[in-house]
This record gives structure tokens, C-alpha cells and sequence, in this order.
């Protein structure tokens, strides 16, 4: 005896939260049933393998109806044909686009393009989810970096307001898309060590004190973007390591407040660098955060540096960057 | 109904009433008369009178029928008597309560068809019920002249309403109540059902009388209101069917049977023991495929025999639940191409008033057998333990009452009655068994073939609802009461092969078990986090669209309850009996109909005028029209016109006259709520009204302020792309997604937040896969309403409730 049609529909849509998560794991019906199984469903409800199966069929065959709403959240809290009462809808939401910080790790910094999508099995391998899971998460970014791509306006805000998704989940929305954005090459295998949360908390910093909106609150430029104008404005601040005069008064400045050996790097591609050093000298956590205040401030005293206001810009997003970055 | 008896044509398409052969008195007993027993074998041989050679072959309508012998009136006129004292009934009772009968009777009988589809009534409304009559035939669709004229139709139904009338006047009985009619075709046949329960009604329901009339009655009420329903209605020296009659358990002065089916829902004011829980029958019958008559005759021919079987069965599972009396029967016939179902679903409960019931024996064929023996008595050991345990599970434990205070006021030569079996049993093994050591009313289930085998078999694998489950198909759970608000109504469809190759009837009919449990069991596993719940109005449909195919469809209501309130449950037929009567004024009033000035309405409340009321919002009939006196005289003509005016508002409504708008200033108060929160794109603060679906006519602890009309909706849905789609499962999941999705829309845009009797009347699926096409159609109906949170009434007597958006709640009252 075969049941053809097998359909539960209630009049408050039915989740249940393992199966979802299960489904979102990329798990096919019979796996989840097995999973299911080994969680020792069957003995706690005392029913059978066929209603759990059954029961797990229906629930994936929702979750593939509600796929096509979870793809622009604000149409599921809007929509009449699921009525899923609103707490369920953002716990749906957010168990929709949370990521594996893994995956988004490996994805950092890379173009969100169709050949991106096609490594994503090599992907897979290394962070061991499942294909399926991993062109969710993937398609997710896309579809987020897409979304807010044009729009003008602090990113994470926009994306809290784009996807419903609660804070946390949305600024880090808004670091992977300032870093698919500006491409920093997070691939390098020195930046290796640093895990996505690090990075996301960069590139917070670096868009709370470097992006326009973080200037000036109603700018014009999409938020994602270090603005152009101040990455111009950057290169004045290479007298500082060019002069050498400069560089030389400006560093006996910072001895004499720190009596610490450094080396300064201005470039911003390579400021990562500043680490190294620290690293091999054994610093501690709050000398670094000493000796980046002094050098921040120090130019104050330096005669004939003009730019004191982008300077300071620029080394608040760099020390703040860098402290988080410096971790055993 | 304009049928007349000038028309004789209309009864050239009777095939066979099929229950001319078996009076289902479900009074416990069948009343079986076997076909070659019949004095009128002219009337159901369908043979001869193939109807096309009909159009010449007439015969009177009261020759038609042949009436099974008990039946003390069976006088059939077409146009009903109206003589006094006609009938059994009126033997028992004082004077007083036999004119009262009279009355009434007279009354009703008046009308054409005494009957009332309606399923729970106001305390005091039924004085007696008998037991559930129903009747049957089978028609031949292509054999109807006008297919579009509804003469052919009306005709058919009217001359099963006669048989239903005549098996409730032999019932004793003036009225049927529960009434219900329902169909099943394939191809050119058709089988007409309908069933009710037979009652005595209250004259002071059926009058004019208000108030002052029913307050001086009240003092004649022989009766107790917690067992009077139960006493039986017909006179026990002359009973139609052998019955076990003992004293009332609960008042010690009247008859009541041993056993009572009925189609309505549990009264309020019966007293209950225990909780109740879904019972059900299912049998499946192969048949051959025939075309037209002869398909018709052996539909015919089998139908006794499973509506029988059905019974069996039902009595059986009743009896090893421990439990005495069915409520809200509803069996199900339905013909296919080569098999007939029979589903049969109702709420056993144990009535206080009814005796304990007896166990279930198993007796061997063949008592010399020694491993039979042992087998056997294994099987009953099997079975105590399960009534045991049923007794357990649920709290059925009734007082012990001495036996010689109940006695036994009829001579019963034989101690016990014997479960028939319809096909294997011959009658002179009865008297070669010896069951001297049973309880004397134990049923006794004889094993003497592979298919009684089967039989005890599947009733003991019937699982009981995993715990914290119950289940009924009534409105409420007798014996439960304190329900939260949290409810999830759903609907379950499932389309199985029965197999193909090698039927029988034996693995037909464990295959529809199968599917029947299965399909129980998965609805309890999706539910369990509503647990403790109880599944309400659970309705299983069954269809045959295709050969092999069956399809069953569930509808119903999960509601959670405070078990730590349980222990209140006395108190709970009152609270219900007082929400349902609670109405105040015009407001309540399912329909808003322009009553007339009527000064006793506005009257602070007496006790009766509740009771009054609850009739009134039950029955959608004005208060107003309830005049102030008792005159017997004209009592019939009271009903009569009290029938005219509820005709007359009926017009009006169609007319269009009736007020079902939602004003503005009217609608539902969640319109204001969720306009304040719409500029707000978040999940939390949703656009999207949240509106409550039930099959129930409540919904628990809420008030209902306002209904706003019926919503009757029919939807076609056709796919030519299945596989894309998901397949059946996905087209049909999506389908019935979105009728309830513009259900609720609908109810939503006429500004209510709640849709109450809910019930999905058809749904007919149709599939080629081959073609990767899919058709269905689904009729849906039900009340939309505006209800309104009984704490939110307390609290918040002038700030509108918001239903709809509670931001931070922690999602309790947000569902559904």
C-alpha cells in the first residue's frame, strides 16, 4: 500500500524547527529522516517510520514553497498564503540566512559571480557542509549584495530593513558586502588566521570612519564603497612616510611617548603588516592600543602636516582594525 | 418538498430502499430482517423493474413500502396525519406529559419533515432521544427524464425522509434531529443516505411560549436534566426491536437502554463519566463491476450486510473502551467501480444514566481443539486487559452501584446478547455455547472463521492516542473544558492504493484500517507540540475516484487545555451551556435581522430566557418572535406560523434586505490595530490580519460579537505542468494552502478575524500523470465572524483589542 498523495496543510502553517533545520542543512528527505531516526524521535513519540516520513515530506514541501518568499523577506511577513504568526516568520528569516562563518570566510573578498558559484563544490570539501547549503548561503549573498548594491545609505541598516534580519546578522551582511565590494584580498595566506568574525569587525570599522555615510550621515555614495575622494586624500598622507624628515620627527615623537621600536607602513594595502613585527616582540594587547593612540595623535605636534583631520580618520578605522586583528 | 402522490413516476427509479431490510435502531440491537424473509419481496427486487420498462410500471407509494413487522405505525401516507394520540408513543408519562406529546407530536407532524439538521440544542430541548434511524437507496442517475429538473431528486429524498419519519415514529419518536443527508455517485449510481437520530422535542421550544410559560412548565418536568434524554421514548411492552432495558443509573425511575447511538453532539446537560474518544468502524466490500440495474442490485445487496458489519464493529470498539453510548454517528458509504467503503466515526462516551457495559467474549467454534482453546483464551486476555487499560486512559469509573437497587425490570430469558455475525453465524450455535461464567450482558464475539479472526484482530490493533491526545468528532471533548485559546485547524488528504493484484476483502479491509490509523497517528505526531490537546470535529471523508484508489481527507480542530485544570471539569457543562446561550441583543444574532419591537427581549435575564436565547443563537432565530402564553389549542398553528415567519425572514435575506456589511465604525477592531503599525516594515509588526479558523461553532475564550454571513466558496484548480509542481502532493498542498488563504482574506475584506463551522464539503481530486495533469475541485463554507478575546473584554472594555499585532508577545495568542 503506497500513498500517492500525502498532504497536511494547517491552518496556521506547521514548522518544525529541526526538520527546518535539517532542510537548510541541505539534507534530502531521506537523510533527514535518518537523522530524524538517530535522534530518537521514534521512541519519544512512539509512532512509526512511515508517519515520520510522511511528516517530513510535508515539511520540506512547505519549506520549498516558503523558499521562493524567504527570498525577499518583507513578501513573507506581507503575504496571505502562509499564515505563520510573526515570531515563527523571523525565526524563519533569520534560520534562512544565517551562514556558516566558514564558508563566508572562504568567500570573503571574492567576486560573487557565476565561477565563484561553480567552486563552491571544492568549498564544500573544505568547510564540510553540504553542497546544497553552501549554494543557499552563496545565492543568499548574492542576493543581499545585489539588493543594496545601489542603494545610498549605512549598509547594515539598509539590509536589517531589506531582509528583516535582526542586527547582529545584517552587519554582517553588510561586512561581507563591503568586502565583496572593495575585493580586499582576505585570501592571502598571511591573513589566513583571521576568521570571518575578525573580518567582519574590520570592515565595520573600516566603514564606520572611512565611508561617507559615516561622515556625513545623508551622503551620496553607496555605503559599501570606501570613498573614492578619500582613498585620493590617502596619498597626502604618504608624506608622512616619504618625507623623510617627517617620518623621522614623527617617530622620535612616538619613541619618546612609548620608547617602543617600530616600523610604520602607510600604505593601506599593506598596514596589515604593522602586526608581524608585534607579534614576533611579544606585545601585549593594550601596549599595542598605547603605542596606536601616540602614533595617532603624534603628528599634532608635527610642524607642517597638513592633514591632520584625515589622519586621525584613518588611523581610528587602522587601530581599531588592527587591535581586533591582534590575537594569539 | 412538492412531492405529491398524483406523480407515480417518481417512484419508477426505486431500486431498493435498503433499509426497508434493516431498521438501524442502533439502540445496540439490529433490527435484521434477511431478504428471504421479507413479506414484500417485490419492492427491493430490482431486477424486473429495470426503469426504462418503469415509465409503465407504477405502484402506490405505500405499497412500496414494506415495513419490517415491530414497526407499530406504518402508515405511510405522503401527506402526514395529523390525528391525536397516533402512534406508540404516549403510553408512558402522566396525562399531563402525554397531551404534551400529543401536541407537539400533532404539531410536527404538521410539517412536512420533522427535522432539524441542527446537532446541539439548549438544556431541556430534547426530553427523549431514541436512537439513530437512517435509510438508504440506490438510485440510477441516467435514469432521470429532466436531468435539470429537480422534481426526479426531490422525489427520491422525499420518500427517504418518509422512511426516516416512520423509523422514528416507531422509535416513538415525533422528530429527528441531527438529520443529515448526504450522497455517493460513480459513474450512473448513485446512493442516497441519510440518517438522524430519532427525539422527543420540548413542546416549549417548538411554541411561541416565552418565559412565564416555561417557568410554570418547569415544575411539571418529570424528568432530571442530566438523564431524561436517555429514558427511552418507545413503550418498553411493545418495543420494535429487542432491547435491554434497565432502570435509569441516574434517576432509578425510567427505562433506559443498555446502549445509545446518536448522530447529535453530547448534550450539555449530560452527565458524563470519564472522557470520551473518537471511535471508528471501516469495512471495504469488493463487488464486481456492473453496468447500470445490475451494478445497482449487487450495490444493493451488499449495503445490509456492511451497514451491519459497521454497527458490529462500532459495538465492539465501543465496548472495549468501556464506554455505553455513541454520539455524532456519521457512516459513510461510498461506491466505487469495483469496491464499496464504509467509515463510520462517531465519540463514544460513558453516560451516567446508562449501565456499565458489559466485556467482550471471545467463543471458539471448535471447543476441543486444545491449542485453539489456549489461543483463545489468550485472545481475551488480550481483550480485558485492553478494556482495562481503556478504562484508565479514560477515567471511566463509574460508582459501583448494588445490583439489586438497579434489578432487572424485564424477564430476559436469555442473559445476554450475542454479537451477531452477519455472514458466518447460524443461530442454533447460540444455545450450544455455554457462557453461564460471563457478565450477563457480555458480548460475546464468536471466532468461527478466518474472517472473526481478522475481526478481533484489528479491534485490538486500533492504537490508542499517544498521551496527552485526545480525539473526538463532536464539537467538544466530553469531560474536558478548561481549553486555551491556542487552536490549529487543519486538513489532511491522502490518496492510497489499496493494492492491486489478488484482492480480497480481508486485505481491502486492513489496508483501510491501515491507512485510517496511520493517517490518526501522523495527525498526532504533527500536533505534539500542542500537547495536551484534544483533536475536535475530527471528519474523515472518503472517496473512490478511481479504482484501487481511495482518498481520505480530514478535517479538524486541535485545541490545547490546562490539564491542571482538569479536576474543574464539573463545572463545565454549565460554563459551556452559558456561552453558547450568552446573547444579548440584536447584536448577537447570526444574521442581523430586523426584528420587531418586542419588550420582553430587553428584560434583565431570567434563567429560562438564557436557555431561550442559547435556542435562539443556535437556530438564528429571532427572540422577538417568541409570543407569551402557552395555548394548547393552537399550538400547531403556533408552529405553523412560527415556521411562516422564519420563512418569511429567509425570503428577506434573499431579497437582500439583510444588513450583512461591515460598516466601517463596526468592523473589527484589528483594522485600527494593525493601520497603527503599518508604517513599520518588520516581521513583528505585520500587515496581515490574523484570522482564526474552526470547525467548531465557538472559539475557547473568545466572544463572538458579530456574525457577518456565510461564505460559501467553490475553487477550481487545473495543472498541466504536476511534476513542476511538485507533484500531487505539491499541487494539492498548494491548492488547499491557498483556499485557506482566500478564505481568510475574504473573511479579513468584510472586517471579521475569525471563520467558525468551517467544514470543506467537497473535494474531488482527479489526476492523469501520464498527461502531467491534475484537476480539483474544493467547496468550502462557513460563518464569518468577529470575535473578541474574553480577558481582552475584561481588561480593555474601551481601547480596541489588537488581535492582530502584538509585537512582543511571546506568540501564545498570536497563532492561528
Amino acid at each position: 500500500m503506497t500513498s500517492d498523495l500525502d498532504i497536511f496543510v494547517g491552518n496556521t502553517t506547521l514548522i518544525d524547527e529541526e526538520v527546518y533545520q535539517l532542510w537548510l542543512d541541505g539534507y534530502t528527505v531521506s537523510e533527514a529522516v535518518s537523522r530524524r531516526l538517530r535522534g530518537g524521535l521514534l521512541e519519544r513519540s512512539g509512532t512509526s517510520v512511515s508517519v515520520l516520513q510522511s511528516d517530513t515530506r510535508d515539511h520540506f514541501r512547505t519549506f520549498q514553497m516558503l523558499e521562493r518568499l524567504l527570498h525577499s523577506p518583507p513578501r513573507l511577513c506581507q503575504q496571505l498564503l502562509f499564515q505563520i504568526p510573526p515570531p515563527r516568520q523571523a525565526a524563519l528569516i533569520q534560520g534562512y540566512y544565517a551562514f556558516e562563518p566558514a564558508l563566508a570566510r572562504e568567500l570573503l573578498g571574492k567576486k560573487l559571480s557565476k565561477g565563484t558559484k561553480k567552486e563552491l563544490d571544492e568549498v564544500s570539501a573544505r568547510t564540510g557542509l553540504s553542497l546544497r547549503a553552501c549554494r543557499r548561503q552563496f545565492d543568499n549573498f548574492k542576493r543581499v549584495f545585489k539588493a543594496v548594491e545601489e542603494l545610498k545609505g549605512p549598509l547594515a541598516e539598509l539590509i536589517q530593513q531589506h531582509f528583516l534580519l535582526p542586527p547582529p546578522l545584517a552587519r554582517d551582511y553588510a561586512a561581507i558586502v563591503f568586502f565583496a565590494n572593495s575585493r580586499f584580498e582576505t585570501g592571502k595566506r598571511r591573513l589566513q588566521f583571521l576568521s570571518f568574525g575578525d573580518l567582519a569587525a574590520c570592515a565595520q570599522h573600516m566603514m564606520g570612519h572611512w565611508t561617507q555615510g559615516a561622515m556625513t550621515p545623508e551622503a551620496a555614495e553607496p555605503d559599501g564603497d570606501v570613498p573614492r575622494s578619500f582613498l585620493q586624500d590617502l596619498k597626502e598622507l604618504k608624506v608622512l612616510v616619504s618625507d623623510k624628515d617627517l617620518l623621522d620627527q614623527h617617530k622620535s615623537l612616538v619613541c619618546s611617548a612609548l620608547r617602543g621600536k617600530i616600523s610604520v607602513y602607510n600604505e593601506m594595502e599593506t598596514n596589515f603588516k604593522v602586526l608581524d613585527p608585534c607579534r614576533s616582540d611579544h606585545w601585549s594587547l593594550g601596549d599595542l592600543r598605547l603605542f596606536l593612540g601616540s602614533y595617532t595623535t603624534a603628528p599634532r605636534a608635527l610642524g607642517g602636516f597638513r592633514h591632520q583631520l584625515l589622519w586621525e580618520r584613518y588611523m581610528a578605522g587602522i587601530s581599531a582594525c588592527l587591535l581586533r586583528m591582534y590575537h594569539e | 418538498m412538492p412531492l405529491d402522490s398524483q406523480q407515480p413516476n417518481s417512484h419508477c427509479y426505486w431500486l431498493t430502499t435498503y433499509s426497508e431490510l434493516l431498521c438501524v435502531c442502533s439502540h445496540s440491537h439490529l433490527h435484521w430482517i434477511p431478504f428471504n424473509e421479507d413479506p414484500n419481496p417485490n419492492t427491493h427486487s430490482s431486477g424486473p423493474s429495470t426503469p426504462l420498462k418503469n415509465q409503465t410500471y407504477s405502484f402506490s407509494p405505500s405499497k412500496s413500502y414494506s415495513r419490517q413487522s415491530s414497526s407499530s405505525d406504518t402508515d405511510l401516507s405522503l401527506t402526514p396525519k395529523t390525528g391525536m394520540g397516533s402512534g406508540s408513543a404516549g403510553k408512558e408519562g402522566g396525562p399531563f406529559k402525554t397531551l404534551l406529546r400529543q401536541q407537539t407530536q400533532s404539531a410536527l407532524e404538521q410539517r412536512e419533515f420533522p427535522f432539524f439538521t441542527l446537532t446541539t440544542f439548549p438544556p431541556g430541548f430534547l426530553v427523549h432521544v431514541g436512537g439513530v434511524v437512517s435509510a438508504r437507496s440506490v438510485k440510477l442517475l441516467d435514469r432521470i427524464h429532466n436531468p435539470d429538473e429537480p422534481e426526479t431528486r426531490d422525489a427520491w429524498w422525499a420518500e427517504i425522509r418518509q422512511e426516516i419519519k416512520s423509523h422514528a415514529k416507531a422509535l416513538g419518536c415525533h422528530a429527528v434531529v441531527g438529520y443529515s443527508e448526504s450522497t455517493s455517485i460513480c459513474e450512473e449510481v448513485c446512493i442516497l443516505s441519510a440518517s438522524g437520530t430519532a427525539a422527543v422535542l420540548n413542546p416549549r421550544f417548538l411554541q411561541d411560549g416565552t418565559v412565564e410559560g416555561c417557568l410554570e412548565q418547569r415544575i411539571e418536568e418529570a424528568s432530571p436534566p442530566g438523564c431524561g434524554f436517555c429514558h427511552i421514548p418507545y413503550d418498553e411492552l411493545n418495543m420494535p426491536f429487542p432491547a435491554h432495558l434497565t432502570y435509569c443509573y441516574n434517576c432509578r425511575k425510567q427505562k433506559v437502554p443498555d446502549v445509545l447511538f446518536t448522530t447529535i453532539d453530547l448534550p450539555v446537560e449530560a452527565i458524563v463519566i470519564g472522557k470520551g474518544c473518537l471511535i471508528q468502524a471501516r469495512l471495504c466490500r469488493l463487488k464486481k463491476k456492473a453496468q447500470a440495474e445490475a451494478n445497482a442490485t449487487s450495490i444493493s445487496n451488499l449495503l445490509p450486510f456492511m451497514e451491519y458489519e459497521v454497527h458490529t464493529q462500532l459495538m465492539n470498539k465501543l465496548k472495549l473502551r468501556g464506554m455505553n453510548a455513541l454520539f455524532g454517528l456519521r457512516i459513510q458509504i461510498t461506491v466505487g467501480e469495483n469496491m464499496l467503503m464504509g467509515l463510520a466515526s462517531a465519540t463514544g462516551v460513558y453516560l451516567a444514566a446508562l449501565p456499565t457495559p458489559g466485556g467482550i467474549q471471545i467463543a471458539g467454534k471448535t471447543p476441543n481443539d486444545g491449542t485453539y482453546e489456549q489461543h483463545i483464551s489468550h485472545m481475551q486476555k488480550k481483550i480485558n486487559d485492553t478494556i482495562a487499560k481503556n478504562k484508565e486512559l479514560y477515567e471511566i469509573n463509574p460508582p459501583e452501584l448494588p445490583e439489586e437497587i438497579i434489578g432487572s425490570p424485564i424477564p430476559e430469558p436469555r442473559q445476554r446478547s450475542r454479537l451477531l455475525r452477519s455472514q458466518s453465524e447460524s443461530s442454533d450455535e447460540v444455545t450450544e455455547l455455554d457462557l453461564s461464567h460471563g457478565k450477563k450482558d457480555a458480548f460475546v464475539l464468536e471466532i468461527d472463521d478466518t474472517d472473526a479472526m481478522e475481526d478481533v484482530h484489528s479491534l485490538l490493533t486500533d492504537a490508542p492516542p499517544p498521551s496527552g491526545f485526545y480525539s473526538c468528532n463532536t464539537e467538544i471533548m466530553p469531560g474536558i473544558s478548561n481549553w486555551t485559546p491556542e487552536i490549529q485547524m487543519f486538513t489532511a488528504v491522502r490518496v492510497s492504493r489499496l493494492g492491486n493484484i489478488n484482492l480480497t476483502n480481508q486485505t481491502l479491509n486492513k489496508n483501510f484500517n491501515d491507512l485510517c490509523e496511520n493517517l490518526l497517528k501522523s495527525l498526532y505526531f504533527k500536533l505534539r507540540s500542542m500537547v495536551p490537546c484534544c483533536l475536535c470535529h475530527v471528519n474523515f471523508t472518503v472517496a473512490l475516484p478511481e479504482d484501487e484508489l481511495v482518498q481520505i481527507a480530514v478535517t479538524a480542530v486541535a485545541i490545547t487545555f490546562d490539564k491542571n485544570q482538569t479536576l474543574q471539569a464539573n463545572k463545565a457543562p454549565t460554563e459551556k451551556s452559558q456561552q453558547r446561550a450568552s446573547t444579548d441583543n440584536e447584536e448577537q444574532l447570526q444574521f442581523p435581522l430586523e426584528l420587531c419591537p418586542d419588550p420582553l427581549a430587553s428584560q434583565p435575564s431570567l434563567p429560562a430566557k438564557e436557555v431561550l436565547e442559547g435556542a435562539t443563537s443556535q437556530t438564528g432565530i429571532p427572540a422577538a418572535q417568541r409570543a407569551t402564553s402557552i395555548d394548547y389549542s393552537s399550538f400547531a398553528d403556533r408552529c405553523n406560523s412560527w415556521i411562516e415567519l422564519i420563512k418569511l425572514k429567509a425570503q428577506t435575506i434573499r431579497r437582500g434586505s439583510i444588513k450583512t456589511t461591515a460598516s466601517l465604525d463596526k468592523t473589527s477592531p484589528l483594522a485600527e490595530g494593525y493601520l497603527r503599525h503599518r508604517s513599520v516594515p518588520s516581521c513583528t509588526n505585520s500587515t496581515v490580519s490574523v484570522v482564526k479558523m474552526t470547525p467548531l461553532s465557538f472559539l475557547p475564550g473568545a466572544k463572538i460579537t458579530k456574525y457577518l454571513g456565510i461564505i460559501n466558496m467553490f475553487f477550481i484548480r487545473e495543472t498541466t505542468s504536476l511534476r513542476e509542481e511538485g507533484g500531487v502532493s505539491g499541487f494539492l498542498h498548494a491548492f488547499i494552502a491557498e483556499v485557506f488563504a482566500m478564505v481568510r482574506a475574504h473573511v479579513a475584506a468584510l472586517g471579521g478575524n475569525a471563520v467558525v463551522s468551517y467544514i470543506m464539503k467537497q473535494c474531488v481530486f482527479m489526476e492523469n500523470p501520464n498527461k502531467n495533469q491534475a484537476q480539483c475541485l474544493i467547496n468550502v463554507s462557513g460563518d464569518a465572524v468577529i470575535f473578541v478575546r474574553e480577558s481582552e473584554l475584561e481588561m480593555l472594555p474601551v481601547q480596541p483589542s489588537t488581535v492582530v499585532s502584538q509585537p512582543t508577545s511571546s506568540g501564545g495568542d498570536v497563532t492561528t
